[in-house]
């Protein structure tokens, strides 16, 4: 109830109380994402608290008026590719809520397994992975993921285009890896492609 | 999703409800991925016709997540909040 503010923090109490409302409004998306990240449901809720507490901690380079959702994404997508290079998703994969959520499209003969699904899109390259993710489930626009990646709009399209025309040939063939030692390749595939991903991130997203 | 952000002093409502604007346009992203995964993808014309069933399975995925109850070490982590200064994020973050 202070109007006395710590040395360095700049925000209003109604400042904070506006950003945390937005934050714990875009939490559920960040599960989301997160969770089609990384696979494994805990490993994700522990990265999506990682981002809550950077986001918090950096709330001072969030812009009001703009979009929550994608600034914190930025976060989480930093926050995953730190994660990754210190080894610790390996492509994992929890088969049993999986299961739990998989599903049949209404008068499908063969059903698309959800766990095919999410299994396939672990397989990815993370960057063909998280273009999918943003454009393909999130809802993002072409240009908005390109934001958030800090890449060109155009490689973002193109990155979105070969991710689905990867997952459709997987799941039309049957040819997606089962467990986690053929995961053990795709991840190393992915560490390969690090570097160059993590070369366009930042918390500011570029123009 | 896009409800909680109109809460917002009117100042802000128009630039977050153009861009924040949850499921409402996945369908016409997705329509529009379907064209670029022709062009860019190459190849495998199966992958041109059969997209509707997983791209919505992606939606799915992505969906059921959102519409989970928040476990309760979420809303922990939200109620402590308040306690930890901001300021901490200069020495984190750069």
């Amino acid at each position: 109830m202070s109007g006395d503010r710590p040395s360095g923090d700049t925000r209003t109490a109604a400042e904070k109380s506006d950003f945390k409302r937005d934050l714990t409004a875009v939490v559920p998306h960040l599960r989301a994402f997160a969770r089609g990240l990384c696979g494994r449901p805990d490993l994700a809720d522990d990265l999506v608290q990682e981002t809550m507490l950077k986001a918090w901690a950096a709330q001072d380079r969030f812009e009001p008026g703009t979009s929550m959702r994608a600034w914190t994404f930025v976060i989480l997508r930093n926050a995953y590719l730190t994660d990754m290079r210190r080894n610790r998703f390996r492509g994992e994969y929890d088969e049993g809520v999986a299961e739990r959520i998989l599903t049949a499209p209404a008068g499908q003969e063969e059903p698309i397994h959800l766990s095919d699904l999410h299994r396939a899109l672990l397989t990815l390259p993370a960057e063909r992975r998280e273009a999918l993710l943003l454009v393909g489930a999130g809802g993002f626009s072409y240009e908005e993921a390109a934001a958030i990646c800090g890449c060109a709009v155009g490689t973002i399209k193109s990155r979105v285009g070969r991710a689905r025309a990867t997952l459709s040939e997987m799941l039309a063939n049957g040819s997606i890896p089962r467990r986690a030692s053929d995961d053990a390749v795709a991840h190393t595939a992915i560490l390969e492609e690090l570097d160059a991903v993590a070369g366009g991130n930042g918390v500011s997203s570029r123009p | 999703m896009a409800r909680c952000v109109l809460r917002l002093p009117g100042w802000r409502i128009g630039l977050l409800a153009g861009r924040d604007t949850g499921s409402g346009t996945i369908a016409s992203d997705m329509a529009s991925t379907d064209e670029q995964g022709g062009n860019h993808g190459g190849g495998d014309q199966s992958a041109r016709r059969r997209p509707p069933e997983w791209a919505d399975g992606l939606k799915q995925l992505y969906d059921s997540v959102v519409e989970e109850a928040l476990p309760d070490s979420f809303k922990d982590l939200i109620d402590r909040l308040d306690a930890i200064p901001p300021a901490r994020g200069r020495d984190t973050s750069q």
